[in-house]
This record gives C-alpha cells, structure tokens and sequence, in this order.
C-alpha cells in the first residue's frame, strides 16, 4: 500500500489532498482566506515527511510550494463514469508546471487519496493531460455535426443514473433517428468522461476559463460533451470528434503569451 | 532545389513539390531527399517546420508496412513519445497514412503531424513539427503544405 513519501535525491512527493493545499498556504502565507480545517491537518503531514521544518519549506520542494501557492493558471482534470473517478490537478506560472495526480495510477490504483507531484515545463500539460485520459486513436464514426440531449440522457446513456435499456430513454428524449443507433452503441463501449478546465485572472477579480469536456467511447470515437442551457433546461451537445481535435483544444487551453504575461497570481 | 516566383518549392532529386505558405521559408535543401519549410519568430528563432523527403522503400513494403516501420522508427528515437491519433489520408493523389504524435527534445514538448505515401519503389513522407501549445496556429500551414504536395518522377 501507497504512503505519503517525500524523497528529495530521487525527486519524490507523494502527498495527500489536504497536505498539497498546506503547502501551497505555506509558500504563500499572504493568501488571504483562511486555511480550510483539512489544510490545517495537512501542515502535520508536511511536517512528519521533513516536506515542512520550522515553517519553512525544504529548499527541493521549494519552486513547487511557490507554483502551488500562487499559480497563474489552475488547471482541474476530472475523469468520471464509466471509469472510477478521479481528479488530478495542474498548478502554473510562466516556467513551471506542478502536477497533482492520483499515485498509482487513475481511478483508485491503490492510492487512495494519495497524490504524486510531476513537475515540468508549462508546454507539458497537454501531453500530461492526455496521458491522465488516455488520449489516443479512436475510430472516426462519419457522423457530421452533433445532437443535444437532456443532461439527464446523457448521464444514463453513461451509466451515472439508471433510465433503463438505452434504446429506449434515446427514443423517450426525441433523439433524431440518424442518431439513435451511435448513441446506443456509445452507452455500450463508453470508458469514460473527462474534462480539463483551466482559469486565471485577468484582472480587476475578472476570471478567464477554458474547458474541453469529452466522452471516450472508444471504439465507438470520441464524443466532445458541450454543456448547452435553454432558458431553465440544462441539454448537453454531443459531437463525435477526431482524437487531433481533442489534441488541439488542449494545447488551446492555456494561455500564451501576452495572455498568460498578463495574468495575475491566483493565491485563492 | 528550385524555388518558383508563386513559392513553389522543388525538389528535383527528391522528386517532390510543394508550396511555401505565407510566412514561412525554405530553410534548407534537406541533402538530396527533399525540402525543409520553417516558420521563423522573432530574431529568427523557428517556431515551426516541414519536412518533405522521398526515399527509397523495398519492394512488397506497402503502405501499411512503411506506416509500421515509421511507427516503430519513432518509437525507438523519439523521447517520451505520445501516439495521439492515426488516419488515413491522401498525399500528392496517393494514399497516405497521417500519423499525430506528441514527444519531447530535450525540454520542449513537441507537436508532430506527419504523412506519409508510398508509390512504387518510394516513400514520402511530410514530417510536421511545432512546440504543442502553438499546435494550433500552426496546423492549418501544416495541412496547406501537405495539400499542395505533387509528386514527379525523381532525378
């Protein structure tokens, strides 16, 4: 069984949730929230691994803490049904990239809550990203454009809430005919959902976001998932999607340039 | 190598054409086995560039046979290689497989869109690359050059 581990001459960190954002806290003591109870615990665990001595940060861990600290852009992967869950996380600036993500391996590896920390340049996180979901070549279906479903169906087509055999809640929903049969057959060989969403400021409390939001349906393609909102009704918009089209909304997720030179610490 | 006045770009030893997009150069005549296109930064600095060699395959190869070489060629040299996506395509009226990958140089996480045909006795291939936060700007040049590709009987 994993444990927390801090190993400075190998470059090992493996930290549980609430012992990440402690060391963020303590890389930036001006943050200006109050710690949450679970990051006050953390600080223990921090301070048992050596990670944490005499509230200074130990000198190899210290660009981390700093990133973590006050990142300039946060980074949240959510890999979801019908994989076993998981949420790994990206802290920025503009030379450095730290990486949260489940030890062991995605989706309750034998980690548990336990996180190991990668660090890289910032130019790494889409390949890291794709690495956490498995991004790879999937079948091309040649469907063209998408259909909007119910958030509901979408959620029961992935095995989230039970509605029965797919055949039927598809038809219940009004789903278009052409895309009843890939729809089924999506609730059939789906391995997953995931999003990647990253935000920053830019300025004045304003907050920019991006999100790519897909589901993997392996051999049945991938299928990029657009949250849709008409008036009360909250309908997703599923489009079947190259793995290349994934790949460039990806490397599109964080800002460049004079964007990302103009965004501002984000030590929330 | 023969540069034309429309940024038609020959190769008459490889026995290939292709054009220049707006803003990018010829870098250099890759030896005798094609053309290199770059896009330049900055003080020169290349942020992006294309490949386009001819070499010789052996008989029976295929163009299944030549992708899996080439599969396996940049697995075994590139670094922390990424296959990321694989589908078929045409490349100067020929069949061709187009391969998405994403590996690293040193510290730079890189982009590579290749193609590759195989007609008759040769291959050729277009060899993309770019640092992968710049991937999007960059691909609609990439599949420009690989559409404007013609293939002529090497010299």
């Amino acid at each position: 069984m994993l444990t927390a581990r801090f190993d400075p001459a190998a470059g090992e960190l493996r930290l549980p949730a609430p012992a990440i954002e402690a060391l963020g806290r303590v890389a930036s003591p001006g943050a200006p929230q109050e710690p949450s109870r679970e990051a006050a615990g953390g600080i223990g665990v921090l301070e048992e691994l050596g990670v944490v001595e005499g509230g200074r940060v130990h000198p190899a861990v210290a660009r981390v803490a700093a990133v973590i600290g006050a990142p300039l852009v946060r980074v949240a992967v959510r890999v979801g049904p019908p994989a076993a869950p998981f949420e790994a996380r990206v802290w920025l600036d503009a030379g450095f990239a730290v990486c949260a993500r489940p030890a062991g391996g995605g989706g309750g590896g034998g980690g548990g809550e336990l996180h190991e920390m990668v660090v890289g340049p910032p130019s790494a996180t889409p390949v890291v990203i794709a690495g956490l979901v498995d991004l790879g070549p999937r079948p091309r279906l040649g469907l063209v454009g998408g259909v909007v479903l119910p958030d509901l169906a979408v959620r029961a087509l992935l095995g989230e809430v039970a509605r029965g055999a797919p055949e039927d809640f598809v038809e219940a929903a009004g789903v278009p005919a052409v895309w009843r049969a890939p729809l089924v057959a999506l609730a059939g060989h789906a391995r997953r959902t995931w999003s990647a969403s990253a935000r920053w400021m830019v300025g004045e409390g304003r907050v920019a976001r991006r999100e790519v939001g897909v589901v993997d349906g392996g051999d049945e393609g991938l299928w990029r998932c657009q949250p849709v909102r008409v008036q009360d009704r909250r309908l997703a918009r599923l489009r079947p999607v190259r793995s290349r089209d994934i790949w460039r909304e990806l490397c599109a997720l964080l800002p460049t340039g004079e964007k990302l030179a103009a965004a501002e610490t984000d030590a929330a | 190598m023969v540069i034309s006045s429309a940024g038609v770009v020959r190769s008459r030893l490889a026995g290939v054409e292709v054009g220049c997009p707006e803003g990018w150069g010829v870098a250099a005549d890759v030896g005798i086995v094609g053309v290199e296109l770059v896009r330049r930064g900055e003080e020169g600095v290349a942020l992006a560039s294309v490949r386009v060699t001819s070499e010789a395959v052996p008989a029976g190869l295929g163009l299944e046979g030549y992708a899996e070489r080439q599969v396996g060629l940049l697995q075994e040299h590139a670094e922390a290689l990424r296959v990321l996506d694989r589908e078929s395509a045409v490349l100067g009226g020929a069949p061709a497989v187009r391969l998405l990958v994403a590996f690293r140089v040193g510290l730079a996480h890189l982009t590579g869109d290749q193609w590759w045909a195989v007609e008759g006795d040769r291959a050729v291939v277009v060899a993309a690359a770019c640092a992968s936060p710049h991937f999007p700007e960059h691909q609609p040049d990439f599949e420009a050059v690989a559409r404007s590709v013609r293939l002529h009987p090497p010299c």
